[in-house]
Order: C-alpha cells, then sequence, then structure tokens
C-alpha cells in the first residue's frame, strides 16, 4: 500500500508539467474536452472478453476456486472458534472473580465510553521504512484554547 | 572422545532423526495481501472482545455437538401444548422518550459478535448537477477512481421547488463498498488521506448515529488528496464534497469509534500513551 502510494504520488514538477499539459478549462459546460473525455473513458470502453474455459481448464479453474473457498472457510471457523473459547474463559474467570474478590470484581467491570486504540498503534507492513519510527516521540501537550467570552 | 564423537556421527548419518521438510499442516496463510484485514483478525478482534465485554450480557453457550436423537426423543415424550396468544402487558411494551422510534435490542454477547466494518459508503451530492446534468460526470470519475468500483447515480425522490429540483433529476453519485475494496480505501484514507487534512485533528469522540455507525464529510479540497486524483487533478473540472459512513457491525457509539480507532482514525481527546 505504502509502496503504491509513493508511486501515486507525483513530484512536483511532474505536477506542473501535466498542468501545463492540461486543456484550458473552457467555462461554458458542454463546451469543456474533458467532459468529453471523462465520458468517452467511462461509457465508451471496449468491454473486456472474459477468458472462455473448457474442459480441463475449466475443471483445474473450479478445483481452485472450490480449494480457496474452503481453505477461507476453515480459517474463518478456526478463528472463530479461537475467539468462543477465548470468550468462554474470560467469562469463567470473572464468574471466579466474583466469588473470590468483590472488590476485584467492581474494579474489572467499570467501563469507559471514551476509549480508543492508542493513537500511536501501528498497523504492521511487510515493507516498513527503516526511519518510519521517532524514538525520541513525546506526544504535544494539549492546549485547551481560552473560552472567548 | 573422538571416538565416541565419531560413532554418534556415523548413528545421526544411518538414523536420520528428522526429516528436512514437513508434511504438517498448511503454513497459516495470508489473507491475500489485505493489510487491514489481516490486522483487524490478528490484532483487533481479540482486543474488542476484551475492551466490548460486558459481564450482565453474556450469552449461554452453544451447545456443540446436540445430541439430536434425545432431544427429539425429549421433544416427542413431552407434550405438546397449544400456544396461547396473550396480549402484551404495557410494561412490556417497549418506549422511547418522546415517540422516537426504537432503537433495536442489544444481543448478548459472545465470541462471535465482535463489532467489525460491514461496509463504507462514499457518497457525493453534486448540487450543480440540477443546472448542467454535466457536471455529475466529474463527481463519477472522481469517485469511481478513488473507490475503484463503478458508482451509482441517485436520482431526485422527491421535488424540492427553493432548490429547483424535479422528482428523477440525477443529483448525487454513490459506492457501496464491501469485502476487499473498502479494506483497501480505509487504507488509502487512514494513510494518505487523513494525515494531509489541513486544521483537522480527527473525530469528535461524540460522533456515530447511535447504533454504532460514523460518518464523515469531506471539503472539495479532500478529494485532492487522494493518489489517483493528485496526479491528474487538472482532468477533473470540478471537485466535489462527499462523505464516507463507516456501517460497522457494532450496537453502540462507544464500540463504533473503539473499532474504527483499532483501524488507526483519529479521534479527537483521545488519550496518547505518556512516555516514561
Amino acid at each position: 500500500m505504502s509502496l503504491f502510494a509513493r508511486t501515486g504520488r507525483l513530484s512536483l514538477s511532474r505536477q506542473q508539467l501535466l498542468r501545463a499539459a492540461a486543456p484550458a478549462p473552457v467555462t461554458g459546460g458542454s463546451g469543456d474536452q474533458r467532459l468529453e473525455i471523462i465520458r468517452r473513458v467511462l461509457f465508451e470502453q471496449p468491454t473486456r472478453e472474459t477468458p472462455n474455459l473448457e474442459g480441463e481448464a475449466l475443471q483445474q479453474h473450479e478445483t481452485i476456486e472450490r480449494a480457496w473457498k474452503l481453505h477461507q472457510n476453515q480459517e474463518r471457523e478456526r478463528r472463530n472458534r479461537e475467539l468462543e473459547k477465548k470468550f468462554r474463559k474470560m467469562s469463567a474467570a470473572m464468574n471466579e472473580l466474583e466469588k473470590t474478590s468483590d472488590r476485584l470484581f467492581k474494579a474489572a467491570i467499570v467501563k469507559s465510553r471514551h476509549i480508543t486504540f492508542p493513537r500511536e498503534m501501528k498497523i504492521p507492513t511487510e515493507t516498513p521504512s527503516p526511519q518510519g519510527w521517532n524514538h525520541d516521540y513525546t506526544p504535544p501537550v494539549e492546549v485547551v484554547p481560552a473560552k472567548n467570552s | 572422545m573422538a571416538l565416541r564423537l565419531l560413532a554418534q556421527r556415523s548413528l545421526a548419518r544411518a538414523a536420520p532423526s528428522h526429516r528436512l521438510f514437513s508434511t504438517g499442516a498448511v503454513v497459516a496463510s495470508s489473507h491475500g495481501l489485505n493489510r487491514l484485514k489481516e490486522h483487524y483478525h490478528n490484532i483487533v478482534a481479540e482486543d474488542l472482545m476484551v475492551l466490548t465485554y460486558d459481564h450482565t450480557k453474556v450469552s449461554p453457550p452453544t451447545l456443540k455437538n446436540a445430541d439430536l436423537e434425545a432431544l427429539l426423543n425429549n421433544a416427542i415424550s413431552e407434550k405438546v401444548e397449544e400456544p396461547v396468544v396473550v396480549a402484551p402487558k404495557v410494561e412490556e411494551v417497549r418506549k422511547r422518550k418522546g415517540g422516537k422510534p426504537l432503537k433495536p435490542i442489544q444481543p448478548l454477547k459472545n465470541g462471535s459478535n465482535i463489532p467489525t466494518l460491514d461496509k463504507i459508503t462514499v457518497h457525493a451530492m453534486v448540487k450543480d448537477a440540477i443546472h448542467q446534468k454535466n457536471h455529475i460526470l466529474s463527481a463519477f470519475m472522481a469517485l469511481q477512481s478513488i473507490t475503484a468500483t463503478k458508482p451509482e447515480v441517485i436520482f431526485a425522490k422527491t421535488s424540492v421547488a427553493n432548490w429547483k429540483l424535479r422528482e428523477g433529476m440525477p443529483i448525487g453519485v454513490k459506492v457501496t463498498l464491501r469485502g476487499k475494496e473498502m479494506y483497501q480505501f480505509l487504507d488509502k484514507l487512514v494513510e494518505i488521506v487523513l494525515p494531509r487534512l489541513k486544521e483537522w485533528h480527527g473525530l469528535p469522540m461524540t460522533s456515530g448515529d447511535g447504533n454504532g455507525n460514523i460518518g464523515i464529510g469531506f471539503p472539495p479540497s479532500a478529494l485532492a488528496l487522494f493518489p489517483e486524483i493528485e496526479g491528474s487533478f487538472d482532468m477533473y473540472p470540478k471537485m466535489t464534497g462527499f462523505d464516507v459512513v463507516f456501517n460497522t457491525t457494532a450496537n453502540t457509539n462507544a464500540e463504533g469509534r473503539l473499532l474504527l480507532s483499532g483501524f488507526n482514525v483519529p479521534f479527537k481527546g483521545a488519550k496518547t500513551q505518556t512516555k516514561k
């Protein structure tokens, strides 16, 4: 994704070049050439031919599709089983805690409505940047703006 | 000493204790290079289960291997009673203050109804399309290029005289994203567009429609931040504002916000970890 973003983002000079090459915007609606281009790209593209599979090739294709679906199904079931198991264990632990210590149980069921994942949480990538993490980062101190009255 | 070593070596050569390859279970593969989906299943889902746990609303465990025969015999042996229809008592009829529409009842918690992202709707209303239908083309193209899905045109349902809007006029475009495209769009939004928005510090902590769905509106300038549009910005005659609605399977706003923050969507006033 990040790679894609990098290629998708054009350099400034290239942007300026494109801007210069773009047709001058014509005000007045129907005369705009860009609309004509958009219309042609959107609706006048030739329909792509779908490959016509027959015989053994079709069988292979269907087998692969079925195997992939089966794999996905098994993965999903495995995940669900794992989560369900953990959930039941958690529930049992809470029941046990209720019997053991009233004070701890009360503390365990306290919830906040404004809870979020920390902003610093980074979604893992397969190609992380070597300079991607600022180890000396300190969160900014939030400044509450004074109310105008 | 050397002899013993030699003997050991020859023994190892004669009967290899392990094979060079394994024929065990297939290595757990990825979801087909879907980064956010993997992130959800590997990290977020479990945390959500713990964070949204409510001890007063735990559903009873379902029967894993139901003894069908015993159940059947039990059902046959017992007398079948005619269900008696009784009008519900006044206390049992659900009502909401002010005669507002009722909210759905929250289901009991278990391991399989952890909040997850259901769909993302990207919608743009083009007001200029009232005077000139051509203007909708630009929004159509823009939405198609940022979501990689063909949008649908929305026609006015009613006439509004003040806006000179008549019934049946094309007035907007909409894309509904699910599955792979949804996660890809969210990835782009979170990694590229949201960090580059000017003077925007995150979604408010009160956002949500009451049932766990969250929406954001974007100004026309935000459309140019998408990498697909940035490169060919001048080919679009008109930039339009658009809104993005995250439909989640969460039941409360708090759960919906928690889920979205798991995908790195920033929330205003969210606590940051203090460094020790």
